[in-house]
């Protein structure tokens, strides 16, 4: 075994502020999750919608009919026009936002940990739709074992969102292809359409497509954030060499190898074929993706990459 | 190859190379890590274990590499020694026997042929190329023949030394082993001029031989390093002609009588099948059986000698006789051996002589011999001054007798008293049939000679019979009236006279076929005649100059076989000259398992003693194969 290779030895969050601490907070004030699409809401929020509702932002005028809110008649309209017309405004709707957190064992790889990164930037997204009035679902799942936090909303329940991540752990899930059957697993549960964000390394050997296509079949928003380490994206760099016995954290058959220079270069071309697939697979939901390594700044992330993805505003 | 420490490089590889399989074949122990998941960790297929403690050895190349650089690394614990590298970095003189015995045929490949494999192995262990340590050595070859021959002078070239091998040819000559020492030796001392260097003593010789050296005992190696590569094989089979002669009957010269020497080199009887051939026509065939070779108490090989003497042959002209063994055996070259007859046609004697009659009556002795004391005699062949002097150098052939001879190389000065001691030279011509050993001699004259005459017969107080060459013709003196000695009362005496003839004048010497591969051929060439060719066996050709005394020679001659002279002008002609192979030297080919050389034992090649260390290559070859892992190994982890 490589000493530190691959092992996070920093203490894992204990407290939300662990998750979620004071920088990243203040970096996160003003932002909002937004989707490329419109969509229709359940409830009255902070997202304007195509439907009109009664948010400030003018949008037309139509004439009374009968039952209509007087409230909302354009006196001024009818003082010159000597009829009567109603003022409509945008309405405002709730987003419903689902964060799908992989918990399966390869995610308990790296140094940072990618479940310790994964579960903050959870956290930091969660956050940021809670404070703009979305609709957060959270689903934890490692292949078909899933835990939900459904439908929180406001700030209030940040902190219920915060102890939700901290209780979550890594799970076996048994063999097969755990994120296809994840996905199938969460899809059904969606109420309504919205953004859905993947939280994984998609280091699975199946075709992430299929699943994918399960969830973003449903009208989704999609974003999918691969998780890496930089012992994954780099192992001879961070020590990786010699001849060595390659266990898989995922339970997979070991590997033994002599690694050369020649090996880490398959490696890494296969490292990026991977990372195609994900990102041609999410684009062609309709989607995006995007591969962050674990030793970003979140807050970076969140303000640079994410927000210019368009996840952000 | 030797290896010093065999037992441990066994043992490293049984304790090593487990080992390392147990590497490959535990499963590693790897550190454990936790990932998110493994899905995204691409495996190498060699990098996955099955989870069992052991798992099957795979095809890998890294497992390849690393037993093949242990298995060099145990090369190197079991020290292996090359030990053909005696003389590596050292001046050697390689030297070749060229002579007939390396003709002889065993395997299909012949000794000659052996010996120059030989050699070109050594040329390789020498000079084995910068990669495998030169160390600067440096080769000179030399044939060894009648003469030594530098064919390739010192030099550190493996190609330019290979070259001088593959150029070299056997001949038929006998070798010559101090000759060859000595200018191997000249050259060694010799810097040169345009690059001194200091000798640092002898050069090593290596001698590639049969063994049959006739000079070994007069050889001296005067303490140079020397190894020998003996070639050939003891139990190869010989028989010879040794020799043959021709003459015409005195009574009827246009009968050939001809006379072989037949020799057997093998220990036990052969029958052999002899034919006799005159211009190349069989005349006779004769079965017969050759006795066995003996050995004497030296140990030394006497091969058993039969004479044979076929039926005489008409034949008037000049003729090429050849006798010649018809079986096989190892050395074909000696089978054949050739004689000439002249044409018939006396030689014409002009005797000088106030009493001519004891000369006339002498040299009437000699076969085909026209005596004449004409005074108006012309176009002689030989002058004889019996107690008179000429009052110049006479221009022919001359024998003088007991009177002061016009030479510039002779000093006559009183009469001498009688002697009774004589001591004749055997070697040369004119004694070929015997020199007298003991004589009774009255008043012989005082001579004084110059160097350049030579005494073959000599008294207690001087020389008492003279030959030497001047004004181009070959003369003879006897300085004493041999009708006041005992010498015409001795076989010697006509022999002398058929022996001085034939060196002086008779047209029977040019054509007696007593020229030996190795030796300097001659014949005599009509009045006339300024430019010949001589053309041997095989098509070799030699452009002759005729000197004073219509005599043309070369040589050394370094092929057997018939010759023949040709001539254009002032008449087209031509001469046999029959020259044989030096069979007594040449024809035992028993190989000895020890050579001495100086009555120093030389160093068999299979003995060389000097070796070279193996185990900093197989230690570098291991480093090679560990950097290709490594490399292999890094090549894959990229």
């Amino acid at each position: 075994m490589i000493p530190g290779f691959g092992i996070d030895s920093s203490p894992p969050p204990a407290t939300v502020e662990d998750l979620l601490g004071p920088s990243l907070l203040a970096a996160m004030d003003g932002l909002e999750i937004t989707s490329r699409k419109v969509l229709s809401g359940r409830l009255h929020g902070e997202r304007r919608s195509r439907r009109r509702g009664f948010s400030i932002d003018f949008a037309d005028h139509r004439p009374y009919v009968a039952g209509d809110d007087l409230r909302y008649v354009d006196w001024n309209v009818y003082a010159r026009l000597d009829a009567l017309f109603l003022k409509l405004y945008l309405d405002e709707e709730d987003l419903s936002v689902l964060i799908v957190l992989d918990a399966t064992p390869s995610m308990d790889w790296g140094a940072p940990s990618k479940w310790t990164f994964a579960r903050r930037l959870a956290m930091a997204l969660g956050s940021i739709g809670l404070a703009a009035k979305h609709r957060v679902s959270l689903a934890c799942c490692s292949g078909s074992d899933v835990s939900h936090l459904r439908d929180l909303r406001g700030r209030g329940r940040t902190a219920e969102l915060g102890q939700w991540l901290l209780q979550r752990s890594i799970r076996d899930h048994g063999g097969g292809e755990p994120l296809g059957e994840a996905l199938r697993a969460v899809a059904p549960t969606r109420r309504g359409r919205g953004v859905a964000i993947i939280l994984s390394d998609f280091l699975g050997a199946d075709d992430p497509l299929p699943a994918l296509r399960t969830l973003a079949g449903g009208g989704d928003d999609l974003h999918c954030l691969q998780v890496l380490s930089p012992q994954e994206t780099d192992p001879g760099g961070h020590g990786l060499a010699g001849d060595m016995r390659l266990e898989d954290q995922e339970g997979g058959p070991p590997r033994e190898v002599t690694v050369t220079p020649s090996l880490l270069r398959a490696y890494r071309a296969r490292l990026d074929e991977r990372v195609r697939l994900v990102r041609d697979a999410a684009r062609r939901c309709g989607g995006s993706h995007l591969a962050v390594e674990t030793d970003a700044d979140v807050a970076d992330l969140l303000l640079g990459q994410l927000r210019r993805g368009g996840l952000i505003r | 190859m030797s290896w010093l420490a065999p037992w441990t490089a066994f043992w490293v590889l049984l304790a090593v190379i487990p080992a390392l399989l147990a590497l490959y074949i535990l499963r590693l122990r790897r550190a454990r890590q936790l990932v998110p998941t493994t899905t995204l960790w691409t495996a190498a297929a060699e990098d996955i274990q099955a989870n069992t403690p052991f798992q099957r050895l795979r095809r890998n190349l890294l497992l390849l590499l690393q037993l093949v650089a242990l298995a060099m690394l145990a090369l190197a614990v079991a020290q292996p020694r090359l030990e053909m590298a005696a003389g590596r970095g050292a001046r050697t003189v390689l030297l070749i026997d060229c002579s007939a015995s390396m003709q002889a045929v065993e395997g299909g490949q012949t000794r000659f042929e052996q010996a120059i494999e030989a050699a070109m192995q050594a040329v390789d262990r020498l000079h084995p190329g910068i990669w495998f340590g030169d160390a600067g050595g440096q080769t000179m070859v030399v044939a060894m023949g009648d003469e030594a021959e530098i064919m390739q002078p010192f030099t550190g070239s493996r190609g330019a030394l290979r070259a001088a091998l593959e150029r070299m040819e056997p001949a038929d000559t006998t070798a010559r082993l101090d000759r060859a020492l000595a200018m191997a030796r000249a050259w060694s001392a010799e810097p040169d001029p345009d690059a001194p260097r200091v000798t640092d003593g002898p050069a090593r010789l290596e001698v590639f031989t049969d063994g049959g050296l006739p000079d070994l005992d007069q050889a001296t190696l005067l303490g140079a390093e020397t190894l020998v590569h003996l070639v050939g094989d003891s139990t190869a089979g010989n028989r010879s002609v040794q020799m043959v002669a021709a003459q015409r009957d005195s009574d009827d010269p246009h009968q050939v009588q001809v006379f072989a020497t037949l020799w057997n080199w093998e220990r036990s009887p052969r029958d052999e099948r002899v034919q006799m051939s005159i211009e190349n026509a069989a005349v006779h065939v004769e079965d017969m059986t050759l006795p066995a070779a003996t050995l004497d108490d030296a140990g030394e090989v006497r091969p058993g000698v039969q004479d044979l003497v076929f039926t005489k042959a008409r034949h008037s002209g000049e003729a090429l006789i050849e006798v010649r063994l018809v079986g096989e055996d190892a050395l074909p070259l000696d089978d054949a051996a050739w004689a000439v007859v002249p044409e018939v046609a006396p030689l014409r004697v002009h005797l000088v002589s106030e009493d001519p009659d004891f000369w006339s009556r002498a040299l009437s002795v000699v076969p085909a011999v026209d005596v004449t004391t004409s005074t108006a005699a012309a176009d002689v062949d030989l002058t004889v001054y019996d107690g008179v002097s000429p009052e110049t150098l006479p221009d022919g052939p001359t024998l003088s007798i007991n009177a002061p001879f016009p030479s510039a190389l002779l000093e006559f000065g009183s009469v001498r008293p009688a002697e009774s001691v004589a001591l004749g030279d055997p070697k040369h011509p004119v004694f070929r049939g015997g020199a007298p050993g003991d004589l009774w001699v009255r008043a012989p004259q005082q001579v004084e000679l110059d160097t350049q005459v030579r005494p073959v017969l000599r008294g207690a107080d001087g020389p008492l019979v003279l030959a030497w060459e001047e004004g181009g013709h070959r003369r003879v003196h006897i300085a004493f009236d041999p009708t006041e000695s005992t010498w015409p009362l001795h076989p010697t005496f006509v022999s002398f006279l058929v022996d001085a003839l034939e060196w002086m004048a008779w047209r029977g010497a040019d054509y007696r076929g007593a020229a030996m591969a190795g030796d300097r051929a001659s014949v005599r060439l009509p009045e006339g005649v300024q430019t010949a060719i001589a053309t041997g066996p095989g098509g070799v050709r030699r452009p002759l100059a005729v000197h004073s005394g219509r005599r043309a020679g070369w040589g050394p001659v370094d092929r057997a076989g018939p010759w023949v002279v040709r001539w254009d002008e002032p008449t087209a002609g031509h001469r046999f000259v029959a020259v044989r192979v030096p069979v007594q030297l040449e024809g035992d080919l028993r190989v000895p398992e020890a050579m001495h050389i100086g009555g120093v034992e030389a160093t068999a090649a299979g003995n060389a003693a000097a070796s070279t260390p193996l185990w900093p290559w197989a230690l570098c070859g291991s480093l090679l194969v560990l950097l290709i892992e490594w490399a292999v190994y890094t090549s894959r982890i990229r």
